[in-house]
């Protein structure tokens, strides 16, 4: 046991491990607060079109030999305003449509980047993520926006709940539905780019959806569910990279893993 | 006048909900819309509030037209119960009620203890105050309905609109709930909107009753309303002498 601990005293002092809980952490918290309000709105398999989305963006950027998230940003932000958009006119939000773009995106993506140069390891790390390779720039673009969109859920935190619990309401309590709605679209987008050095484009979705609907299982408010839910991530995280870097497993699964085991561990809580 | 309604006609594809239909509502009124089921009386009060945007015609809210209106804090809505959709919702019933207060707030938004004092005040009117922290999600039809009341009243505004408000109440609170209702309308000169199936009841508390079927079929006071022999005629005896029985002796037909 001692020898664990001080494995893992020592681990902290790398600078790549601090760099890695810090920006895990932070998009942990980005991930559980949006996930509540996600997940509540039955928009969960957003975040993983947007996030399979996001993998042909990043074939773009490697083709166009651009920093991959420079590009992947605006354009899933514009995808996911797109989509919004075929929601209101065509009713597309459906479950069939997103997989119908996931599995396009990832397509793309995958095409995108033979064309750049064929197959090779930074593709693998856009896929599944590399937390633990993430670079001094990368870190400080990630804190950066993870800070900025928890200040937003933060100042908009009232509007983004009235239009969870009743959109149609949230009018007559004059807040704009609509335009909470696209916020939270973008915020999301940026959340996935960001999220993807964590655990990947595969992944991430998890990262948003397992610790809200954990917390759903036990929170005995909406403001509790939130913390539940972003402590519960951010825990995942670390746990995550700690044990990944221990064990030598990779640390977006065991992540995506350990969240699993926190949402039975609720729910069997919450049938007692 | 607080709402004016005129030449409203709402279309939904081919077929009208009704049509060329003017009304104006005053301070203090107290009116009961009521109708048969599908004679679009959900309808008027939602294009009413703006939630319907195609009509043709014009509605006016406190003077200003239905569509471009902000003033938020001055109206209360109570919209007819949705029960299955808050199933497992983890917001509790504080949570709800405050967030009835947003119509008073700018950006950024926060409560504040002296919000909290509003919603103290309401779960306290609405006898609520042992609910206050359960999740909305598992309480019962009724008591989410006496929390939504709680949500369009914890603002204190000019205009209560409630559609359908005891759907799920049973009717010993009913009674309770007109009364508050009517407390609230004399008291605190609040004017009301109230939609309702109970047209026997309503002729007890409410001082205008307004007759929707996909026209306006009568909108006036309820003595105008028992003494009319066109209403006699519409209605028919029986139907009508059960709409004026209960009401408070003020109509002695």
């Amino acid at each position: 046991m001692e020898q664990i601990i001080f494995n893992i005293i020592e681990a902290l002092k790398f600078g790549f491990i601090q760099r890695a809980l810090i920006v895990g952490s932070l998009i942990a918290v980005c991930c559980g607060c949006l996930g509540v309000f996600l997940v509540l709105r039955r928009l969960s398999l957003i975040g993983e079109g947007l996030a399979h989305f996001s993998f042909a963006t990043i074939g773009f950027g490697l083709v166009l030999n651009v920093y991959p998230l420079y590009v992947a940003i605006p354009l899933t932000i514009i995808f996911s305003l797109l989509l919004f958009y075929m929601a209101e006119k065509a009713n597309l939000y459906g479950d069939t449509a997103i997989g119908l773009i996931s599995s396009l995106g990832i397509a793309i993506g995958v095409m995108l980047a033979s064309l750049s140069g064929g197959f090779n390891v930074d593709l693998f790390s856009y896929l599944f993520g590399d937390i633990l390779a993430i670079s001094k720039f990368e870190a400080l673009t990630a804190t950066i926006l993870s800070v900025i969109i928890i200040l937003i859920v933060i100042l908009f935190y009232h509007d983004l709940f009235v239009i969870t619990f009743d959109e149609e309401f949230a009018h007559v309590l004059g807040v704009k539905p609509k335009l909470m709605t696209k916020l939270l679209l973008v915020l999301t987008s940026i959340t996935v780019v960001i999220g993807i050095k964590v655990v990947g484009t595969m992944l991430i979705s998890s990262l948003i959806i397992s610790p809200s609907v954990t917390a759903l299982q036990i929170a005995k408010g909406f403001k509790t569910a939130i913390l539940i839910s972003t402590i519960i991530g951010v825990f995942s995280v670390i746990s995550g990279i700690i044990l990944s870097y221990m064990l030598d497993l990779p640390a977006g699964a065991s992540i995506v893993i350990l969240n699993f085991c926190f949402f039975i561990i609720a729910f069997s809580l919450k049938k007692r | 006048m607080i709402i004016e309604v005129n030449n409203l006609t709402v279309k939904y594809q081919l077929n009208s909900i009704f049509e060329g239909i003017s009304f104006g509502v005053n301070f203090g009124d107290y009116i009961g819309i009521v109708g048969p089921n599908g004679s679009g009386k959900t309808t008027l009060v939602r294009v009413i509030l703006g939630l319907i945007t195609s009509f043709s015609g014009e509605v006016k809210l406190f003077g200003t037209n239905n569509l471009s209106f902000s003033d938020w804090k001055r109206i209360g809505y109570l919209p007819q119960v949705t029960y299955l959709s808050r199933q497992g919702f983890p917001a509790t019933v504080q949570e709800i009620i405050a967030s009835g207060l947003l119509t008073q707030k700018k950006f950024p938004k926060r409560i504040l203890a002296k919000d909290q004092v509003a919603v103290d005040k309401t779960l306290k009117l609405l006898n609520l105050e042992s609910l206050q922290k359960e999740l909305i999600g598992k309480l019962s039809g009724g008591q989410q309905q006496r929390v939504f009341l709680a949500r369009a009243l914890v603002s204190e505004p000019d205009l209560l609109i409630l559609d359908e408000p005891t759907s799920a109440i049973d009717p010993i609170i009913r009674e309770q709930f007109y009364e508050t209702l009517s407390d609230l309308n004399t008291k605190k000169r609040i004017t009301i909107l109230l939609i309702t199936h109970d047209s026997s009841i309503i002729g007890k508390y409410a001082s205008k009753f307004l007759y929707l079927d996909r026209k306006i079929v009568f909108y006036g006071s309820f003595q105008d309303f028992c003494k009319s022999d066109n209403m006699v005629e519409y209605f028919g005896e029986f139907a009508q002498h059960l709409i004026c029985h209960q009401h408070n002796g003020t109509n002695n037909f």
